[in-house]
């Protein structure tokens, strides 16, 4: 046989033999001896790696600066935390005892710059105690209650969310109604008798809903500052619109009040 | 000296699996098959090719499909040119990169497929060198 048919044949051979393995290949069955051939390199691959990309004083440098820029990140958070921990028993208003320290961990549907946050999610769930219905606090200001619960989870309702009421009163002249969410941002306070007096900049707390087991909102806490009231005559109430005095966006802790 | 291509094989496989872009196990088997001119270099280009494609996690059997496909295409200038020469190699290197490197979509296409051209060229002085040192082939 010529040299040259001998090439041919074997072009064919190996040709076909290549297709053969590129359709069978496709079968899940095959899948193992790839791992398995992978698994045999493993050891000689990852060694000529880190020759290759770990070798050099640029990378070693590199990794040391991403070690430094990790630990620059931790002490910042350290620093947060301190602060927020510090400036939240410093208030009066609730038994610093009583209060579960969270790390907001997510916060759904919440686009920087488009949307508000309605929700959010923290870092401790019925696992620390938590239950439905108790409220969520930074400072004296109420950020929303608790909605839903798994072991190392929870969902925060937000006052701005269109879910979230609750009674309230103004701080100066004690004109009591029902604080509700609305979305976007913005809450209002409702069902004011219109003889009631409401200003702009009064401040709006909660009236207290505790249940006799002191599960519940409780009083005093501050929602947020009358920014618009809309007062008319035939109406049976007056509504004023409030500015909650917190920017949920940049919220990163907050307290759980557990009774 | 007789397993130095298969060394430099394996040792262009692990290169290019996981340090390199460069199509060094094709640039490997370029001078195998321009200097030995016989069938093996079917049998390596297909069992290289399958150990590259399951090493880079890509669908295996394509590269063997390549290599074949491009060695066969140098055993058939083997009759219009002489084949065993340092231009030849460096057309069918560059041709044989610039070539994989489109088809695996690598970037640097110029760059890479001129160092590649070298690359292809120093190997195949290493390559002639040993057939000559072992009196296989005339200087």
């Amino acid at each position: 046989m010529q040299k040259r048919q001998v090439i041919v044949y074997a072009f064919l051979v190996f040709l076909v033999l290549s297709l053969l393995v590129f359709f069978l290949f496709k079968l899940p069955i095959f899948s193992s001896v790839s791992s398995f051939t992978q698994t045999i390199f493993s050891p000689i691959t990852s060694s000529v790696h880190s020759i290759f990309k770990l070798g050099t004083s640029t990378n070693l440098l590199k990794e040391e600066d991403l070690s430094l820029s990790q630990k620059l990140v931790d002490q910042s958070k350290l620093a947060a935390d301190n602060k927020a921990l510090r400036d939240q028993f410093q208030t009066q208003n609730i038994k610093s005892t009583s209060l579960v320290e969270a790390n907001i961990v997510g916060s759904p549907s919440f686009i920087p710059g488009i949307t508000l946050p309605e929700n959010f999610i923290l870092d401790k769930g019925s696992n620390d105690n938590l239950k439905v219905g108790q409220p969520v606090i930074y400072k004296d200001n109420l950020v929303g209650v608790i909605s839903q619960t798994s072991g190392n989870f929870s969902k925060v309702t937000l006052l701005t969310n269109v879910s979230f009421s609750t009674t309230a009163q103004t701080l100066s002249v004690s004109a009591m109604g029902v604080a509700k969410g609305q979305g976007g941002g913005e809450i209002i306070l409702d069902n004011v008798l219109l003889s009631q007096s409401l200003k702009t900049g009064d401040l709006v707390v909660t009236k207290g809903d505790l249940d006799v087991s002191g599960q519940g909102i409780p009083a005093n806490l501050v929602l947020g500052k009358i920014v618009s009231v809309n007062k008319t005559p035939s109406s049976l109430f007056q509504i004023a619109k409030i500015k909650t005095l917190l920017d949920f966006a940049s919220l990163s802790q907050v307290f759980v009040v557990k009774n | 000296m007789k397993y130095i291509p298969v060394i430099l094989l394996f040792a262009a496989l692990i290169l290019q699996s996981w340090i390199l872009t460069l199509p060094l196990v094709l640039l490997v088997l370029i001078p195998i098959a321009v200097i030995y001119r016989n069938y093996y270099a079917f049998a390596l280009a297909f069992i290289f090719g399958i150990l590259l494609d399951i090493l880079s996690f890509k669908t295996i059997g394509v590269t063997s499909i390549f290599f074949c496909v491009f060695i066969f295409l140098i055993f058939m200038y083997e009759r219009k040119f002489e084949i065993n020469t340092s231009y030849f190699v460096i057309f069918a290197s560059f041709l044989g990169s610039f070539a994989f490197i489109i088809f695996y979509g690598y970037s640097n296409l110029i760059l890479e497929t001129l160092v590649s051209t070298i690359i292809g060229l120093i190997l195949f002085q290493i390559f002639k060198k040993g057939k000559i040192a072992k009196g296989e082939i005339n200087g």
